[in-house]
């Protein structure tokens, strides 16, 4: 009777204890999947800072440009006419350490027309000091956008992991009645796609 | 290993069925009453072979006795199945366990693909003695899957005027879903170089191939998995060639394509170096 009684006890007892291991193993691996999941969708997400539509194509193109902040809200919109059958626009990407990028748009230029001859497009969301995209971002991130806007290489190399120029181009040039897209990735990576016109 | 585990917890949820049936419902009970009954009455007959009501009681007093003379072992034996019970739990927090692990390893892949840089060019970048012109110093990349790393597969030099200067690639990104799964890797393939004072029609064409091949691309016969080289060449003249078919580019999980510049500096002793993301697009480090 002892030995049955033991025998018991152990079989009570070892269940107790792969049960609270296979309990808190799951609580640790749900955690971990959650946190994983979060990453794979900030990698995977895309903050679109420029759409522009291509409203004429005859000699000169005319542009519709709309700048969005960083919550995807319309900051502003300007028409632009370039030569050419493309259109580039080259931005100025800081990425930081904290996991982030910031893109400020610079110019646009296109095939036939070199970079120091672009449009400068700063003066559309840089206004009284403040860089529009990131004003709704919080006090921290928008002062120091500003500041990088004003003086990038005041800024210390501890906030920065990388920065660089990147110019946005189609393959085959643009087409008239059709909508882009330019939008960026938190490690930096910028992207360009053709949408549908609205 | 996983498989196996999950065989065997779902073979002693059947024994936990069966015994959960018979000892814990009144339906249970009632079956292993009725076989009891049908066990003494079949040992109920006499010589004659007819049925006696007096072997029946007599057969039926013996049972119970033989039952309630055992009931220590009944009492193990409950016990023993509440034993079993208590186990269910824990092999449904196994299952959630294992599953939770399956899905954990698969994201960390995942993660780990989307996070991916591959390299693509080396880049010095200095002025002429006179300052006339930038010379470009380029080394290609590609990605060999064997030794799982960036190998060069070229060089070349290129003079442009200006101050600064462009290196422009054609970019293909996959669907994240084909990234993530580790079934597409995104593409870069440079392709021409303008300045800040020669234009992009004006520029330089660095897109380098080697029997048709772009460098970017261009793997060795033992730098290549399962395919054959001229196989891997066919493909890749295949991606190449249905990029410019929007149906067709899409059909093969392509997410966007479109050209990407990055400008470079010229820099005495700085090596620039440009990679193509999991994510999507090119970074400069």
């Amino acid at each position: 009777m002892k030995n049955w009684f033991i025998f018991i006890l152990f079989l009570v007892v070892t269940g107790f204890l792969l049960y609270f291991l296979f309990f808190y193993s799951k609580i640790e691996l749900m955690n971990k999947k959650k946190v994983l999941l979060e990453e794979i969708d900030k990698l995977k997400k895309e903050y679109v800072f420029m759409k522009f539509n291509v409203l004429n194509q005859t000699e000169d193109t005319i542009l519709d440009f709309v700048l969005y902040d960083i919550n995807g809200t319309e900051v502003t919109n300007f028409l632009l006419t370039n030569k050419g059958i493309d259109v580039f626009v080259e931005s100025r990407v800081i990425v930081l350490k904290k996991s982030n990028a910031i893109v400020l748009p610079l110019k646009i230029y296109s095939e036939v027309i070199p970079p120091e001859k672009g449009t400068f497009i700063g003066n559309y969301y840089f206004v009284s000091g403040e860089v529009l995209l990131y004003k709704s971002t919080g006090r921290e991130l928008s002062d120091f956008v500003n500041n990088l806007y004003s003086n990038e290489s005041n800024i210390k190399n501890e906030y920065i992991e990388t920065s660089f120029n990147g110019v946005l181009h189609t393959l085959n040039g643009i087409k008239a009645g059709k909508s882009y897209e330019c939008f960026v990735h938190i490690n930096g990576g910028l992207e360009l796609r053709e949408v549908d016109y609205e | 290993m996983n498989e196996n585990l999950m065989q065997i917890l779902k073979n002693i949820e059947w024994v936990y069925l069966i015994v959960k049936f018979l000892f814990f419902t009144i339906f249970g009970w009632i079956l292993i009453g009725l076989l009891l009954f049908f066990i003494v009455f079949v040992n109920s007959r006499n010589e004659k072979g007819y049925f006696s009501l007096g072997k029946f009681v007599a057969n039926g007093i013996e049972k119970s006795f033989f039952l309630f003379s055992n009931i220590f072992q009944l009492i193990v034996g409950i016990i023993l199945v509440l034993a079993l019970i208590s186990f269910i739990p824990v092999i449904n927090e196994a299952k959630e366990t294992i599953s939770l692990y399956k899905d954990v390893k698969m994201l960390g892949a995942a993660l780990k693909n989307l996070k991916t840089e591959r390299k693509i060019l080396e880049a010095t970048v200095d002025f002429t003695e006179d300052k006339d012109e930038i010379v470009v110093n380029l080394k290609y990349f590609a990605y060999s899957p064997v030794r799982n790393t960036d190998i060069m597969t070229g060089e070349a030099e290129y003079r442009i005027p200006g101050s600064r200067v462009y290196l422009d690639s054609i970019v293909i990104n996959f669907e994240y879903s084909l990234v993530e799964t580790g079934k597409a890797m995104n593409l870069s393939l440079p392709y021409k170089i303008f300045s800040d004072k020669v234009s992009f029609n004006d520029g330089i064409s660095i897109n380098s191939m080697d029997n048709d091949i772009p460098l970017s691309l261009k793997l060795d016969r033992d730098d290549i998995f399962l395919l054959e080289k001229e196989e891997y060449n066919s493909t890749i003249n295949n991606l190449v060639s249905t990029l410019n078919d929007k149906k067709k580019s899409l059909k093969m999980g392509v997410r966007t394509f479109y050209s990407e510049a990055i400008a470079l500096y010229p820099a005495k002793n700085k090596k620039y170096t440009i990679y193509s993301t999991g994510s999507g697009g090119l970074v400069l480090r």
